[in-house]
């Protein structure tokens, strides 16, 4: 059964991870610094997301759970508005020149219960996280890519073997760090699911109160927190009334409220833009929809030819100005979006052609029958194939494509199921073309690190959730595996750029469009909102970060008087 | 007009009739009524009503007036085949139990109670989220949870007019349990089985409906219960006055429909129910 509070938490909680890395994306708010009164110190109400997990560090899920979480416990890196890691937990951070060793000075700093944080913490952390095996939806589970070294009490060496672009992002800038004295009595992070002593952490708020059935949860400033006391004084988290949270904002439930990541048109948009209450900020393409094709079933999904064909028989332009108004963009070939410093514009294209999807069609040995019908195979079997695609998704766009593949003669059985299923489906490559929302439970959106093109096009995935299935380019694997250990950028944007312009030649999976994400907000509560350039922790690119409730301005460490 | 003899005075059953014999005729001639294919989805979205679009149209760029009346075409064969469906079952049940008595009625009569105790509504969404969302797993799924009440009333019916003389006497004259049921038992049973297939069908279409609104029917087929389900949900619903030439005609077109088999059923019912007709 559909219900609203489930499409809403898997929609957002599967695409919360979404990562940015553009500095240009992070729009900034449309009005002045901040409106809130000197003085007091605000309480800002924003959606909740109880039913994603228990907030320690390794039982929540998802991108929402991943920012909840950072409430209550730090990393050592930490990024503002611009995107720049900044000492955190670590009062000082160098890099050495070849970037094989990152060493860190740890600032004084209690844990929840008053036993000094050590380096030794960090060691535990860092062991503890790559010798245990935890879900997928734990997003900000840190790469085995290093071996730690602690020099005193505060201070940490962290040695990699070869060189790693991710490493400061993924490792030091996502690892909450734990408090080795709880957890070396924890044999299995989950079990912890409601122990108090799994939020003992550093961060900067304490959970005060917590419902599961009322799906509500309430964050309380840490006084004595490490930077100063959070200028944000309590976080309410709160269930949007029927599963609106822009309406539920207007209506005064929320103070804070983002769009829905399927997209929204112009009119949903308007009454806050041109609103002088409230405040927006957007960014583009946070989530992206891929159609995928089974290469692994061979036939016609295998055919180059019928796979260019599908692309071209869809009019993205058509969809992103239809159904979302513009507020969107159409997909690349190369999976990273235009706003991706990584995108590559010189990819071949499939701009909607029927002429072209037809003729591709014909050269591949699909007939049209001579009533005018569905295709058939050169084997004479129809050419028919089952469209599994998400009930997250919008019901527009499968009539879209529907309609537009049977134009060309390709037969569609369209099956529209939940999030969940259309996963497992993915997951067991048990499907023939499926269309799904990216990112999905964990990794970062199409604007992320080019990182995450190993996931969807390298032959030996981290996960099947994300991949192309059946894609095996030798020439792709080597590109993926080299940008990843190039710290030069430059040359790292040739070698993504290579590998987009191969992937958008075989197109094993096609991006229809992107969608832009968009937030507003109460201007007189809290106004310096922003979406953080490369997202925050694994990439998540939700206008959570909780640097902006700290300090109660956009950049740096330095907190605001109220 | 003249009206029928067996018409007149009887208000609520010509209103019922009336109103089923639109829908059916709506829903026959969709081809012919519709202005518009009804999963067209390339036009403007969410244009406002004008001499091309009498309704508008929806949110894929479909005319609105044009759903609405292929809507009923899925409606009617939702319910002409859940009610066969109905129709066979509890014949089936019904008759062998009534005519066997024994332990085939025992035990018919046990099964029957098994599904009368059931929670249709939860159950049917289970199974249908189970199953994924198609119009066939609807069709399959009214059909084989609303036959209980057909095969009761069938068997007791049965049990009646088995023990009537003319039955007797035509067993007696060596006539065979088919011939008996086609014969004699069918005609008789005829306006009772027809009064409870009524409600059935109204069942059938507000079952479908319900289905459909929660996300559990063919996503592509065009059905008025996913159309109030995906206005509903529809951000814009309450911009530029879409709820007003979406939502509304479609949950009147639902309405009107489980009206008119209401109204059918509740009219014919006083005749051919005796409990109903002592109690009046």
């Amino acid at each position: 059964m559909t219900t609203p509070i489930a499409r809403r938490t898997l929609l957002k909680g599967m695409g919360g991870a979404a990562g940015a890395v553009l500095l240009s994306s992070c729009a900034g708010g449309t009005g002045r610094e901040t409106t809130t009164p000197p003085g007091v110190r605000p309480t800002v109400r924003v959606v909740s997301w109880t039913l994603l997990g228990f907030p320690s560090p390794f039982t929540y899920t998802a991108g929402p759970g991943y920012w909840r979480m950072s409430l209550l416990f730090d990393t050592l890196l930490w990024p503002d508005s611009t995107g720049k890691q900044m000492p955190w937990l670590a009062s000082s951070y160098k890099a050495s020149d070849d970037g094989l060793v990152h060493t860190l000075d740890l600032r004084d700093v209690t844990w929840d219960d008053g036993r000094p944080v050590t380096a030794r913490d960090v060691a535990f952390t860092y062991e503890y996280y790559t010798t245990k095996t935890f879900t997928p939806l734990l997003v900000g589970v840190p790469p085995k890519i290093a071996s730690l070294r602690t020099t005193g009490d505060k201070t940490i060496e962290f040695r990699l073997e070869r060189p790693n672009a991710t490493f400061v992002q993924k490792v030091l800038g996502t690892m909450p760090i734990v408090p080795e004295h709880v957890w070396s009595t924890i044999k299995d992070p989950m079990s912890a699911a409601s122990d108090p002593r799994a939020l003992i952490g550093t961060g900067p708020y304490k959970l005060v109160a917590r419902d599961e059935a009322q799906d509500n949860e309430s964050y309380e400033a840490r006084d004595g927190y490490f930077l100063g006391t959070p200028f944000v004084k309590r976080i309410e988290m709160l269930p949007p009334a029927n599963d609106d949270p822009l309406a539920t904002m207007k209506a005064g439930g929320l103070d804070a409220a983002a769009g829905p990541p399927d997209g929204a048109t112009n009119a949903v948009l308007g009454p806050f833009r041109d609103d002088p209450e409230y405040g927006t900020i957007t960014t583009d393409a946070s989530f992206s929809f891929p159609l995928y094709f089974n290469l692994n079933k061979g036939g016609a999904l295998a055919d180059l030819r019928f796979r260019r064909a599908c692309l071209h028989a869809i009019d993205r332009e058509d969809i992103v100005r239809r159904l979302l108004t513009g507020n969107g963009q159409v997909g690349s070939a190369g999976w990273l979006a235009p706003a991706n410093p990584f995108h590559e514009p010189k990819v071949r294209e499939y701009p909607f052609d029927r002429t072209e999807a037809e003729r591709l069609l014909d050269e591949g040995g699909y007939r049209r029958s001579s009533s005018g019908g569905p295709r058939t195979k050169p084997d004479g079997s129809p050419l028919r194939y089952v469209l599994h695609i998400s009930d997250s998704i919008p019901l527009p766009l499968a009539e879209i494509v529907n309609a537009s593949l049977k134009a060309v003669g390709i037969d569609v059985d369209l099956q529209r199921i939940d999030l969940v299923r259309l996963f497992g489906l993915k997951l067991s490559a048990n499907y023939d073309m499926l269309i799904t929302l990216y990112p999905g439970p964990a990794g970062a959106g199409p604007t992320g690190d080019p990182e995450i093109l190993r996931s969807v096009y390298h032959s030996k995935p981290p996960t099947p959730l994300s991949s192309a299935t059946g894609y095996n380019n030798p020439e792709v694997d080597r590109l993926i595996d080299a940008q990843v250990a190039t710290l030069d950028l430059e040359e790292r944007k040739r070698q993504v750029s290579q590998i987009q312009k191969l992937v958008a030649e075989d197109l094993p999976v096609a991006t229809l469009y992107y969608t832009n994400a968009f937030y507003a907000f109460r201007k007189k509560v809290f106004n310096p909102w922003y979406f953080t350039p490369g997202g925050f922790g694994p990439g998540i690119v939700e206008p959570y970060n909780k640097q902006v409730y700290i300090t109660g301005q956009k950049t740096g460490t330095q907190v605001r008087k109220a | 007009m003249k009206v029928p003899a067996w018409l007149r005075g009887r208000p609520v059953l010509a209103v019922g009739l009336s109103i089923i014999g639109s829908f059916c005729f709506v829903a026959l001639f969709a081809p012919w009524l519709a202005p518009h294919p009804a999963t067209d989805p390339f036009g403007e979205n969410y244009q406002r009503p004008s001499a091309t679009h009498l309704l508008g149209t929806n949110d894929a760029g479909s005319d609105n007036f044009s759903r609405l009346i292929w809507g009923s075409r899925t409606t009617l064969i939702v319910v002409v085949c859940a009610t066969t469906m109905v129709l066979v079952i509890g014949l089936a049940v019904g008759l062998t139990a009534g005519l066997r008595g024994g332990f085939a009625d025992r035990a018919a009569m046990r099964v029957v109670d098994v599904f009368l105790g059931l929670p249709i509504l939860p159950l049917l969404i289970f199974i249908a989220a189970l199953a994924g969302p198609s119009l066939t797993v609807s069709i399959l799924m009214i059909g084989l949870f609303t036959w209980p009440q057909t095969a009761r009333i069938v068997r007791s019916q049965t049990l009646t007019l088995r023990q009537r003389g003319f039955i007797t006497s035509a067993r007696g004259f060596g006539a065979g349990p088919l011939y008996v049921i086609r014969r004699h038992l069918v005609p008789s049973l005829g306006p009772i089985i027809a009064a409870n297939l009524v409600f059935v069908a109204g069942l059938s279409v507000a079952i479908e409906a319900g289905l459909a609104f929660l996300g559990l029917g063919d996503p592509v087929a065009v059905s008025w219960g996913s159309d109030l389900n995906r206005a509903l949900t529809n951000p814009q619903i309450l911009i530029d006055l879409l709820w007003l030439r979406w939502l509304v005609p479609t949950g009147l077109a639902l309405t009107l429909a489980v009206v008119g088999f209401t109204l059918v059923g509740v009219a014919l019912e006083p005749q051919f129910n005796p409990r109903s007709n002592r109690a009046r």
